[in-house]
Order: structure tokens, then C-alpha cells, then sequence
């Protein structure tokens, strides 16, 4: 192994301060949870100067670069443990990033003089954005520029001193401009970066610019390919649109989907409610005249958004600071109403990259939320409404169990388990339990966007079902099936 | 592809590979649209059950 660490929070924050690259993905909790991330994720470029700056410090007497050729596979998470490895030949060097047992990233490193002069790509200066761009995919298209360096060469050369004296700070920060380019000029905002491939370039006059122009782009994958030049490299970079954020529907869209007083004189709980399917549970609750609280572990201002939205449509609505993670009683001591009702939307980031058949961290991670987290909130709850009902949302993953989603699906199949004996112990508390397909949100969002339905005609059965508890002791008893999946609709 | 290793056949799934995901199925199908030549449409991009559809359906759009 040549070396190994973690990258933190103020790692990023460095590397983002002399890269000129803050998209959001590598620094804000909030926002990056909404891509297919969700969660801060170490700049691909940081790795590879990283990879870079370990190889030169194990052997000072490299030969020079002529190419550099980088793909990154995967994310490296912020606080992951990421190992770099090297394979050395006598004309390359392959460096491999691993975290999690599975390579996330390659570097190849060819040896040899620079192979040609670099030729700018665009005369149009184009500084760089204190903001990431937020471009459709049409406007990306035949896209250039000239990218002013976000920091001097000096300044990149601080953080990687051996990489700087080996390749030239120049060239270093050249590399550092392409993240500045992907993450926040072109694709921008909702960018990854899937790898580069570049020469090492005599200049004639050097600048602290790198020249681009988009080259191709495929609307149908949302690849972005563009050529770059400058700062003594020249080569290409490939790198993706990932779709935006996923939107629910307006209250007003679901509002025809319930009667208007439907659910009136329900006081209901929405865990998770700020996004995704909790928002929708919310709205189609609120539409139908319900009370209802949303809660929020990090993401307070899309929650007050929710609420708002709500509000203004003639709802009531309040928000709250809840972590599923954490005992319920302090965290609902707040709430204007004792709840008849609960929606549990509580989840841990479900799908991620992964290289052992069966990770018990993982699994903790999972029961931690999906039946520790569900029990606590349920047995708080109950102990102000003894008859309170509950939607606890399984997944069709118990069943079809995909690749690489083991541990989700033991953890959930223990969270039914859990309710069906709640539901023989706890009368006249109730839960509900669904398992859903795949639907559309931030967790389940790709780069090829829009084929998976909309969660609302899914819910809805089954928020009337949760929301026709309690029921009368007859009623209760005719029902055979304390799970009840796939009994309501 | 990072993992030369994996032995493709006409069989193979998606699921089958470990590691596996959208962003390596979308760099494995752009890489065999360059190789050949071809565009596949979104809908099939989505669908394909297996390896054996892509050279399938790669046949069909050279034929």
C-alpha cells in the first residue's frame, strides 16, 4: 500500500477553497443527501493529487509524466477510509484508490517527455464561479471557454508540494481546474465527474487559464465530454448531468387525488416528511384536511419549505427536529397534538457501492433506523395515544433481495417482523406495513432520469388504510393477517 | 471498466458483477455504442436483461 487516510470535512474544504470546485456535493450535507451521493463525497482530482503526492514522496526520482489517465468509479465518502496502491512498471504506474474493499478510482501514469504543444480551445475568459452553474443539459452543448485558475499555482502546490515539484505547480493546478470546470462551469451544478485522460503540453506563453470545449454530449445518458488545454496539460474529460433533484407533486396536484375532507380530525406524524415519499404522504394527508407535523434530521429549511406549501394551500402544518437515531420522547415534546397517526420515512442513505457479500456494519446501520429507531418512536408515541397507527414502509427488496442490498433487506424483513408482533402485543396501537417498489426520489434518482412512477397513486391506498385505524374491536378481530401487506388498495 | 477480470457472457446480468451499478452500465453501454458504431434508444438502454440483448440488439441496428 503506498498510503491511506481519510479525507474530513475540513479537507474539503481546503481542497475546495484552492480548486475553486464548491459544488455543494462535496461540502453541504443538505444538498448533496438529494443526489445520487447523498452524502459529502471527496472531489475525484483530490484523490488523484493525493494519489499523486504519495507516489512522488515513495519515489522522488520519477520519471516525468507524459499522460495521465484517471477513472473514478465510485464515490469516496467524506470521513471513508480510502487506501492508495501502486503497480509500477519501468514506462507506468497504476494507482488504485480503495475504500469499502472495492476500487473506487484508477489513476494510470505513463512516463516520458510531453508529447506536444497545447493549443487554447476558446478565447472567451471565463472566470471562475464563486457559484455552481446551473445549466440545462441543452445549454451545455458546444459550451467553451477559458477557465481562470481559482487559486495561483503556489497555492495548489501547499497542499501538494512533492506532486508540484514533480509535475509543476502549473500542472497541478490545471488538474485542480478541471474539477473547477466539471463541478462548476460545465456540466456545473448537478455534475459528476467520470475521469480524465491528459498529456503533459509545452507551452510557449503558460497561463493560469485552462481553455475547454464541450466535444459531445448524449442527451440519453447526459454525458458530458469535453476537450481541454492549458497550464501544461491537454486531453479530455469525461463527465456526467446527473438529474436534478427530485420533485414531488404540488398540493395542489394530489388535492385531486383525495376528497377534501377526508382525513380531517387526524393529527398525523410524518417522519422523513421534508422529501421524497414522506413529503407526499404529508401533502396527500394535508390535501385530505389532516394536522400534520413533518420532521427533519438535517434538512430544516426543505421541511419549512414543505410546510409552507402547505400552509398556503389552506393546510396546517409544523415542522420538527427529529433523528430517528435518538431516543423520541425529548425529541417530540414540541408537537402541538398528540398524534393519531404516524408515517415512518426514516432511512439511512439505502444504495451505495459495496464489495463483501454481508457487511454487519452495515446491517447496524440499517436496524439502527429500520427497528430500534421505528420501536422507540412507536412506544413514545403510545404512551400519549395508546390507539395510535402507524405506516411502516417495507420494501419489495425482502423479497427480491437485488445485488449489493442484503443488508437493507434483512433489516427491513426484521422491521415486519417487529410489526406484526406490535400489532399482536400493543392493541390498540396498529401498524401498517407496505412493501414498495421502487419509486421516484432522490434515493432511487440516475443519470438516465424518469422512468420509475410517482409515488402518490402507490401511497395513497395505503395512508386511507393506515388512516382507517383505529377501528372497533370487531373489526379488529376479523383481520387475520397482523402484517396486512398488500391487503388495503 | 476498472476490472478486467470479469468474463462477460450471453448470459450475464447486471446483477451478476459484483460492484456493479448505473454508472458502470452507462460507461459499459457507451463504450460498446463507440466500439460499434450504434445508438441504442433510452428504452432499451433501461431494459436490457442481459448481455446476450445488447449484442442482440447491436446485430440488429448493423444488419
Amino acid at each position: 500500500m503506498l498510503a491511506e487516510r481519510t479525507f474530513t470535512k475540513a479537507d474539503q474544504a481546503r481542497f475546495a477553497a484552492v480548486s475553486g470546485d464548491r459544488n455543494p456535493v462535496h461540502l453541504d450535507a443538505v444538498l448533496a443527501r438529494r443526489t445520487q451521493a447523498g452524502a459529502p463525497v471527496v472531489h475525484g482530482v483530490h484523490l488523484l493529487l493525493w494519489g499523486l503526492e504519495a507516489l512522488v514522496r515513495t519515489e522522488p526520482a520519477l520519471p516525468p509524466m507524459r499522460r495521465l489517465k484517471a477513472q473514478f468509479k465510485h464515490f469516496a465518502a467524506v470521513d471513508e477510509r480510502v487506501a492508495v496502491t501502486a503497480t509500477r512498471t519501468e514506462a507506468s504506474c497504476i494507482l488504485r484508490f480503495v475504500a469499502a474493499g472495492m476500487t473506487i478510482a484508477q489513476l494510470v501514469v505513463e512516463f516520458g517527455a510531453a508529447v506536444r504543444a497545447a493549443e487554447a480551445l476558446s478565447a472567451e475568459p471565463v472566470p471562475a464561479p464563486a457559484e455552481a452553474h446551473d445549466l440545462s443539459f441543452d445549454a451545455m452543448t458546444g459550451r467553451s471557454g477559458r477557465l481562470a485558475f481559482a487559486s495561483p499555482p503556489d497555492a495548489i502546490a501547499m497542499m501538494f508540494p512533492a506532486a508540484s515539484r514533480w509535475l509543476d505547480p502549473r500542472r497541478v493546478a490545471a488538474l485542480a481546474a478541471t474539477t473547477l470546470l466539471v463541478g462548476m462551469v460545465c456540466p456545473g451544478l448537478h455534475s459528476i465527474y467520470a475521469g480524465l485522460t491528459v498529456e503533459a503540453c509545452d507551452e510557449s506563453v503558460p497561463e493560469d487559464r485552462l481553455s475547454f470545449r464541450v466535444t459531445a454530449t448524449d442527451p440519453r445518458v447526459r454525458s458530458v465530454h469535453m476537450a481541454v488545454a492549458g497550464g501544461g496539460i491537454a486531453g479530455a474529460v469525461q463527465s456526467y448531468a446527473r438529474m436534478p433533484p427530485t420533485p414531488q407533486a404540488s398540493v395542489q396536484d394530489l388535492a385531486d387525488l383525495v376528497e377534501p375532507d377526508e382525513f380531517r380530525g387526524a393529527s398525523a406524524l410524518i417522519v422523513g416528511g421534508s422529501r421524497g415519499l414522506g413529503e407526499v404522504t404529508a401533502k396527500l394527508l394535508a390535501a385530505g384536511g389532516a394536522r400534520v407535523a413533518i420532521s427533519y434530521r438535517v434538512g430544516g429549511a426543505e421541511a419549512e419549505a414543505v410546510a409552507e406549501e402547505i400552509r398556503s394551500a389552506g393546510g396546517v402544518c409544523e415542522t420538527l427536529a427529529y433523528d430517528a437515531s435518538l431516543p423520541a420522547e425529548p425529541q417530540l415534546a414540541g408537537l402541538a397534538a398528540a398524534p393519531t397517526h404516524a408515517y415512518y420515512f426514516a432511512t439511512p442513505k439505502i444504495f451505495g457501492a459495496q464489495s463483501a457479500l454481508f457487511a454487519r456494519a452495515r446491517l447496524d446501520t440499517f436496524l439502527n433506523v429500520y427497528v430500534d429507531g421505528f420501536l422507540n418512536l412507536a412506544e413514545a408515541l403510545r404512551a400519549r395515544r395508546r390507539d395510535v397507527s402507524l405506516f411502516y414502509p417495507s420494501s419489495v427488496a425482502v423479497t427480491e433481495r437485488p445485488r449489493g442490498m442484503l443488508e437493507y433487506a434483512m433489516a427491513k424483513a426484521a422491521g415486519e417482523t417487529l410489526c406484526a408482533e406490535m400489532n399482536q402485543a400493543l392493541p390498540p396501537l396498529h401498524v401498517t406495513v407496505d412493501r414498495l417498489p421502487r419509486l421516484r426520489s432522490d434515493q432511487t434518482a440516475s443519470v438516465i432520469g424518469g422512468s420509475l412512477p410517482s409515488p402518490a397513486g402507490r401511497l395513497l391506498p395505503f395512508v386511507r388504510e393506515t388512516q382507517s385505524w383505529p377501528r372497533k374491536a370487531e373489526t379488529r378481530s376479523a383481520r387475520v393477517d397482523p402484517l396486512q401487506i398488500g391487503s388495503a388498495g | 471498466m476498472l476490472d478486467d477480470s470479469i468474463a462477460l457472457t450471453m448470459e450475464t446480468r447486471r446483477e451478476d458483477i459484483p460492484d456493479w451499478d448505473s454508472f458502470n452500465y452507462v460507461n459499459f453501454i457507451v463504450a460498446v455504442e463507440l466500439e460499434f458504431g450504434v445508438k441504442f434508444k433510452v428504452a432499451d438502454i433501461e431494459s436490457f436483461p442481459n448481455v446476450g440483448s445488447i449484442v442482440e440488439e447491436t446485430k440488429k441496428i448493423l444488419a
